[in-house]
C-alpha cells in the first residue's frame, strides 16, 4: 500500500473512532475534538490536525495509546485490519468457524498420542492462537494445521 | 551474500510445531521474554527458522515484508551485533513492519542478535510485551545472557535444521509459489 494511501485512509479510520467514541465537534472542519486528541496523544494541536488531515500517522506506541482511548484495534485504526489484535482482546481469540472445525476432525490423533492432557490444551491453544493470526487463505491454513498435528508424536522429546 | 528463503521456510515453522514449543518453553519467561525465534542462514545463504510465534515470521515470510526488514540482511547479520528491531525496519515499510511484528502480538520490548556458529549465522529475535525503562536497559546491558539463551536453544533446535535438509517436498512454500505465479 502507498504509503499517501495508507495516511488516508489511516486519518478517515481515526475520525470515524473518534465520532463513535463521542468526540464529535460542530466547530471543527473535521467534524471530531481536535482538542481531545490533543490530551491523549499529549502531542501538539498542529501535529493532530496532520493526522487527522492524512499527513502523518502517529508512531506506533502513540498508535496504540490512541486505540487504547478509542476502544478500537491498532491494526484497524492503521490498516483496516480486523484481526484480533487489540490490547483489550488478548484474552479473547477469534477463529473461522471451518477452521476450528477442521481443528476438530484431527483430534483423536492427539489423544492417541503419548503427550498428557495438559500438554494436549497447550499444544491446541497455541495452534488456535496461530491460525486467528495468521493471513492466510482457508486452504493454507488447513495445510499447517496438518503440519502442526503432524509434529504431535515428538511431543515427548 | 544474497539471502534467499530455504524451500521448507514456510513448512518449518510447523512441521516441527510441538518439539519447538518444548524447546522454547525452557525459557519464555525469563527475563520477561514472550517471543523468541532462532533464524539460521547457511553458506549458501539460505534462511529457515523456529518460532515461538510462528504466525508472526508466517506473515512477515509470506508477504514478502522481510526484505525491508536489516534483520535479514547480510550486511547487518555479519557484524555479529545487536539492535532493537525497529531500528532495522526500512522506514518505507516502517508502519506495516511495525504493526506486524509487534503491535499485533503486543510485544513492546524487543531486541535482534546475530551470533556466528560455524559457517553458519543464526539471528536471535527476542521481545516481551512488558514495557519499561530497566527492561530496555536489560535488553542492552545483559546481551550476553540473551546470547546464551539463544545458544541453548539452537543447540537443542539443530537437528531440526538437520530433518529440513533431507525431508519430503515442501507444501506451503509450493502453494505460495502457484498463488503467486496465477
Amino acid at each position: 500500500m502507498e504509503k499517501v494511501d495508507l495516511t488516508r485512509q489511516f486519518a478517515c479510520r481515526l475520525k470515524d473512532a473518534m465520532l463513535a467514541a463521542g468526540l464529535n465537534s460542530g466547530r471543527s472542519t473535521s467534524g471530531v475534538c481536535i482538542h481531545k486528541l490533543v490530551e491523549i496523544t499529549g502531542y501538539s494541536t498542529q501535529i493532530c490536525r496532520k493526522y487527522l488531515r492524512g499527513e502523518a500517522i502517529p508512531e506506533p506506541v502513540k498508535l496504540v495509546e490512541i486505540a487504547r482511548y478509542l476502544k478500537v484495534s491498532p491494526g484497524w485504526l492503521l490498516f483496516g485490519d480486523e484481526h484480533n489484535d487489540s490490547p483489550f482482546s488478548q484474552e479473547i481469540l477469534t477463529i473461522n468457524k471451518k477452521l476450528l472445525q477442521y481443528i476438530f476432525t484431527r483430534l483423536r490423533s492427539l489423544y492417541n498420542s503419548d503427550a498428557d492432557e495438559q500438554e494436549i490444551a497447550e499444544f491446541l491453544m497455541a495452534m488456535i492462537n496461530d491460525i486467528s493470526q495468521i493471513n492466510a487463505s482457508e486452504e493454507q491454513s488447513k495445510k499447517i494445521i496438518d503440519l502442526a498435528f503432524s509434529s504431535v508424536h515428538h511431543f515427548t522429546r | 551474500m544474497e539471502v534467499t528463503l530455504h524451500p521448507r521456510f514456510l513448512d518449518a515453522l510447523f512441521a516441527y510445531k510441538s518439539q519447538a514449543m518444548n524447546i522454547f518453553r525452557d525459557v519464555l519467561g525469563l527475563y520477561d521474554i514472550h517471543h523468541l525465534a532462532v533464524a539460521r542462514v547457511d553458506q549458501q545463504g539460505q534462511l529457515i527458522s523456529f518460532s515461538s510465534t510462528p504466525a508472526m515470521e508466517f506473515n512477515l515470510f509470506n508477504s514478502e515484508l522481510w526484505r525491508y526488514d536489516l534483520c535479514y540482511r547480510a550486511q547487518w547479520f555479519t557484524q555479529y551485533t545487536q539492535a532493537s528491531w525497529a531500528a532495522l525496519y526500512e522506514k518505507t515499510r516502517y508502519d506495516e513492519l511495525c504493526y506486524l511484528k509487534q503491535i499485533k502480538h503486543a510485544y513492546r520490548t524487543t531486541r535482534c542478535l546475530a551470533a556466528r556458529m560455524g559457517n553458519e549465522t543464526f539471528i536471535y529475535a527476542l521481545a516481551s510485551q512488558y514495557e519499561s525503562p530497566e527492561l530496555e536497559e536489560r535488553f542492552v546491558q545483559q546481551v550476553d545472557e540473551f546470547y546464551k539463551i539463544g545458544q541453548y536453544c539452537t543447540n537443542l533446535l539443530l537437528p531440526y535444521f538437520e530433518q529440513c535438509e533431507t525431508e519430503s517436498t515442501p507444501i506451503l512454500s509450493r502453494m505460495r509459489e502457484n498463488e503467486v505465479s496465477s
